[in-house]
């Protein structure tokens, strides 16, 4: 079956991440199932940068020769790569009642979108006109044809394209509907990072229930399979997802290891979709400021892990005279429009079929009265989180067409790329509540407890 | 007012985790209610589904031209451009929306077929050239009768 062998290339991937994650040595003390998870998000820049430098060397897309070096790292560091750590995170923890609920409505959720990944072909336009099209053509033509660009009119970094061109060079075929899978793993990995990462700030019980109400985000659960999966705004959520929550764990502990894996997931979020860019440059000035402040000026050398492949690509994109992005061509800002363009977003903010009522939500929290301590923790994220809004409405008041169009084309795609980082603060400004002081929660346990008791 | 604040986000959680709950619920009913006819239908059949009658129509250009060919689009539908150009790589697709400027050997020199979709609204004295030629193919969509297309060879 093809979604089986789809299935063991997303393994092969996650793999070649694992690689990656155990050479640099982070992660020591993490479990296995929440590894994985950040080792798809290294191993789709791994394989994606790997099939971009054969292309210009003129290496074939052998599926020999792209599995050969990976085997060949597994073999040097064969002794690193098994070490003895637990799988699952909860060996030594006691589930209760509640917590297997929220574990059977999350694992509820992702079969759900599993199975609505593999049930029909792409559909989305972007995914068919753009993504996969790319993906398609690199396939067929078993390179990257610089005048490909040129056709399709677009410059967007091809990440996200080579990783579906990988699964079709080695399953042999285009197919566009099994591909999808890659592109639900994006949701199955928002979930799980979600999960483990928060499980450290706010406890078990929380973390579960706010990885449900994230992956219950009906936008989100489109763009994992149903409907709109294909397109890239999931994958660049989980990319910033990621990156946010490492560099909140490198500016607490300032560990180098920390940084290099930073600085790869950076490198790889600003070639996922052009919004990425910005914001990369945007972290990587934090991380600096950082580096300054504590004076360990070597920490600046990881930052070429990032610097590298972004110089590359915009390298490439001007020797083969790549076409300019269409924001840019007749670059005008049209101030004027302000107060439009934040008129339109904001109604996205309100929409309850995409997200719940997520950013009413998201507003509430930020007012919430919080501690020095969780405030410290917050300022990161919502920092990035504003940067990114600010960064969209700057495209909406330089675009060339209807700014009010654009914005309804495009507004619940580029939240996407926010809303990951915004639950997870939520559930971070959460812990100020102490469930403990409010009565009717007392009766309600007390309530939940005698119910357990009859079975 | 510190405790009124936090009862308010509170209870929107409460209210947030409500809906989710239900729509969860909702969603997972509609495997039984509409994605289980999905299961049993060929590719072909899915795709009808999701692209309607520009499947048959993209199948019929995909089978009446040669793989490495050039073919002009002349149509005003742009679903029907990108998603051709999707379905008939290697062939290369192009676009316009109407004849009315171009003459037939700047047409020979740059593609190997045009593609009149709905031509009927390009009957024009200035086309008449282009009509001369005879059809490699013609498609009538099955659904919507305004929807035609004429593919005509620019081969010698």
């Amino acid at each position: 079956m093809i979604e089986l062998q789809v299935l063991l290339i997303i393994l092969a991937i996650v793999f070649i991440g694992y690689l990656f994650i155990r050479v640099i040595n982070v992660f020591e003390k993490r479990c296995l199932a929440e590894i994985i998870f950040y080792a798809y998000g290294v191993g789709v820049g791994a394989v994606a940068f790997q099939l971009f430098t054969y292309s210009r060397l003129g290496i074939s897309w052998n599926p020999l020769l792209l599995i050969g070096p990976w085997l060949l790292i597994v073999l040097i560091f064969r002794n690193k790569i098994f070490p003895k750590q637990s799988i699952l995170p909860f060996q030594k923890v006691k589930l209760r009642y509640f917590d297997k609920i929220m574990i059977v409505l999350i694992l509820s959720l992702i079969f759900f979108v599993a199975f609505e990944s593999i049930i029909r072909p792409v559909q989305a336009w972007d995914g068919w006109s753009s993504w996969l099209m790319k993906a398609k053509i690199y396939y067929m033509d078993g390179k990257i044809n610089p005048s490909s660009f040129l056709y399709l009119d677009s410059e967007y970094p091809l990440t996200i394209s080579l990783m579906s061109t990988f699964i079709y060079i080695m399953i042999g075929q285009v197919n566009d509907r099994a591909v999808l899978l890659s592109f639900f793993m994006f949701y199955f990995s928002i979930g799980a990072v979600t999960f483990f990462s928060l499980k450290n700030y706010v406890g078990l019980t929380r973390s579960l229930i706010f990885t449900f109400l994230l992956l219950s985000l009906q936008n989100i659960i489109r763009h994992g399979g149903r409907f709109e999966a294909g397109q890239a705004d999931l994958a660049l959520g989980y990319y910033i997802l990621v990156s946010g929550i490492l560099l909140m764990d490198f500016i607490k502990n300032y560990n180098i290891k920390t940084l290099i894996l930073l600085n790869l997931f950076l490198g790889i979020t600003s070639m996922i979709k052009n919004e990425g860019l910005p914001y990369s440059l945007f972290v990587e000035v934090l991380i600096i400021y950082h580096i300054i402040k504590i004076r360990k000026y070597n920490y600046l050398l990881p930052l070429f892990l990032w610097l590298i492949p972004l110089l590359d690509w915009q390298l490439f994109k001007i020797i083969n005279r790549l076409p300019v992005n269409y924001l840019f061509r007749n670059f005008y800002i049209h101030t004027g429009r302000i107060l439009d363009v934040i008129l339109t977003i904001s109604k996205e903010f309100i929409n309850l079929k995409n997200w719940n009522i997520l950013w009413l939500v998201f507003i509430a929290s930020i007012f919430l009265p919080l501690s020095t301590k969780i405030r410290s923790v917050l300022r990161y994220l919502y920092i990035l989180i504003f940067f990114q809004l600010i960064m969209y409405l700057f495209i909406f008041l330089i675009t060339p067409v209807d700014a009010t169009v654009h914005i309804n084309n495009v507004i619940d795609r580029l939240l996407i790329h926010i809303a990951p980082s915004s639950v997870f603060s939520i559930a971070i400004a959460s812990t100020n509540l102490n469930l403990k002081n409010y009565f009717i929660l007392q009766k309600l346990k007390y309530s939940l407890r005698r119910f357990q008791s009859l079975f | 007012m510190i405790k009124i604040a936090k009862l308010l986000f509170l209870f929107l959680i409460v209210i947030w985790f409500s809906i989710s709950f239900f729509r969860t619920i909702y969603n997972f009913s509609k495997i039984l209610t509409e994605e289980l006819r999905w299961i049993n239908l060929s590719d072909d059949q899915k795709r009808v589904k999701i692209f309607g009658d520009y499947h048959q129509l993209f199948k019929l250009i995909e089978n009446k031209t040669n793989l490495y060919s050039k073919i002009l689009f002349v149509t005003t539908d742009g679903q029907a451009y990108y998603l051709g150009r999707y379905y008939l790589y290697p062939r290369k697709v192009f676009w316009t929306h109407s004849l009315k400027s171009k003459d037939i050997s700047i047409l020979k020199n740059n593609y190997n077929y045009l593609f009149l979709f709905t031509p009927k609204n390009y009957a024009t004295n200035s086309n008449r050239l282009v009509f001369d030629h005879s059809p490699v193919a013609t498609y009538s969509a099955l659904k919507n009768l305004n929807l035609s297309g004429v593919l005509y060879s620019l081969y010698d």
